[in-house]
């Protein structure tokens, strides 16, 4: 008979993607509860945004998520144009669907890096994150910036893709298709990876609707559902692509579910380049230092790396947004999906079932 | 129009209905029977509650709580709004229909001073010792507060 002892896991560990802290309830190594706790990353983007005018919050949203910060920048900038009922040019759409699933890519490879960091394997992080710096090269090609791009603006793009740039993104594309060969035999086909992973944290398919789970995470447990495919955006809906579905829901499941939505991701790469119309790259139909945007509000949602991302966005018709509430996938998933898969389970599977669902805390705290 | 939402209407009590996109629509409902409007929502295959938020309108004088949900089946998205007195702000819960809920509360209860009838979770959620009114409410000042809590930095 064993007391019941409290841990404190957090708010920095090796274990946690991000800062927060869990507290864990355990007897022996069997954790009987969990007890996330949350505010080491606020820093009120929702109050900046109600201060600031329209133009200066397109610099400040993408920090609301590191690793995928496209999402908020495209958010931000349709929930604009859908409100001011304003169309965006063929061509922008197709650049846009571009950013937006090579910033997946990188938010996928910098994931398998954590997976391979928690269960030991540390050859893994460092091969995804300099996998993932070519990525970045793109992106600097691009906008100018590596981590935060401040690219998308409403009403299209702020510039038109440079001289050469499909070739460049077209060979980094075959590259990383060439060297996931080399990581199936690293990571996904190693036996310590599938003796960590196989029927750790099973999440059935009743329980993930109802505990809202989406993304990933929620096709990991067999239930096809994409926003990118039943509600598309951008030019989602000019491309031919695979919703990748799993089983188990499982810890692996979860895991390989990323692994070949990797693969969809290059075939959609490819396919926008193929079919990037010409035309304009803007259609700025205001000032941008006075927006003029009608009284309304929308619920804007995206698939991102994580699961269903939403701005809900409110205006009252005057210079600055009345109103955004950011609906992180993650908040769902940290709330009660990671309670829900931690009961009974090991101590030291904590870290990998939270690296599994993809937990970004910024998006929890904004 | 849908036909979900057509159905939505004949069974609701629903004093406004906007559309805002082909799969987007908005419903008010009043605040007494949110509860029950949820419950048959969620029978009617909105089984996907995205967010609750909730707006301050302190010019109207009443805060607005929205809740949006999704629907699978129909690939809908449906935003429920309820209007509350700011003085009372007081809602009703919904945490026995979705779990997650209770933590959106917990969270607009911090941010805005919003009380749920029936939910009992007080727990700070993301700010720390905080004292005086809730930093999401429109009348409360930023820069104001910023200058009274952090020392102006001297530059030579």
């Amino acid at each position: 008979m064993h007391r019941n002892f409290e841990y404190y896991i957090g708010p920095n560990h090796p274990g946690i993607a991000g800062n927060f802290s869990i507290k864990v309830e355990a007897n022996g190594d069997t954790v009987l509860n969990v007890e996330p706790e949350f505010g080491y990353l606020h820093r009120a983007f929702e109050k900046l945004m109600e201060d600031n005018l329209y133009i200066q919050n397109i610099a400040m949203v993408p920090r609301i998520c590191v690793p995928d910060p496209d999402i908020n920048e495209y958010c931000y900038c349709s929930a604009i144009e859908r409100i001011a009922k304003k169309e965006v040019p063929e061509r922008a759409r197709f650049i846009r669907t571009l950013v937006l699933e090579l910033s997946r890519i990188a938010a996928y490879l910098s994931y398998f890096g954590g997976i391979g960091g928690t269960i030991g394997l540390y050859t893994a992080p460092q091969w995804s994150v300099g996998d993932r710096d070519y990525i970045l090269d793109l992106f600097e090609d691009l906008t100018g910036g590596r981590v935060y791009h401040i690219y998308m603006v409403p009403g299209g793009v702020r510039r038109d893709l440079p001289e050469g740039f499909e070739e460049k993104v077209l060979k980094v594309m075959d590259y990383i298709e060439e060297r996931f060969k080399e990581y199936d035999d690293l990571i996904f086909g190693n036996k310590v990876f599938e003796k960590r992973t196989k029927g750790v944290g099973i999440l059935t398919k009743e329980k993930a609707i109802e505990l809202g789970a989406t993304g990933p995470v929620l096709r990991a447990s067999g239930y096809s559902y994409d926003v990118r495919k039943d509600n598309p955006y951008a030019a989602y809906n000019k491309v031919d692509f695979n919703v990748i579905t799993a089983e188990d829901g499982d810890t692996y499941s979860r895991i390989m579910v990323r692994r070949r939505e990797i693969e969809e991701s290059i075939k959609i790469v490819r396919q926008v380049i193929d079919k990037m119309p010409e035309g304009e790259y803007k259609n700025q139909w205001y000032n941008p230092f006075k927006f003029d945007i009608p009284e309304g509000r929308v619920y804007v949602k995206i698939e991102s790396s994580k699961g269903e991302y939403g701005y809900y966005f409110v205006s009252n018709g005057s210079d600055k947004p009345y109103r955004v509430n950011v609906r992180g996938a993650s908040f769902p998933h940290i709330v009660t999906v990671f309670k829900e898969l931690t009961k009974g389970a090991r101590i030291e599977d904590i870290a990998l079932i939270l690296f599994s669902i993809d937990a970004c805390p910024p998006e929890v705290d904004r | 129009m849908k036909d979900i939402i057509k159905r939505i209407k004949e069974k609701l009590d629903v004093s406004e209905l906007e559309k805002i996109q082909d799969d987007e629509y908005r419903i008010v409902v009043k605040l007494e029977n949110i509860y029950e409007s949820l419950v048959l929502l969620k029978r009617e295959g909105f089984e996907h509650l995205s967010l609750i938020s909730a707006t301050d309108w302190i010019k109207d004088n009443k805060f607005e709580l929205v809740y949006i949900l999704y629907s699978y089946k129909d690939k809908t998205i449906l935003l429920v709004s309820i209007f509350i007195d700011r003085r009372i702000a007081k809602g009703k819960t919904i945490k026995e229909l979705w779990p997650v809920a209770a933590t959106y509360e917990r969270e607009i209860y911090e941010m805005f001073g919003i009380e749920f009838e029936g939910n009992d979770d007080k727990r700070p959620f993301i700010l720390e010792g905080w004292k005086g009114m809730p930093p999401m409410r429109k009348d409360f000042d930023l820069n104001k507060y910023a200058n009274k809590k952090f020392n102006r930095r001297k530059y030579a």
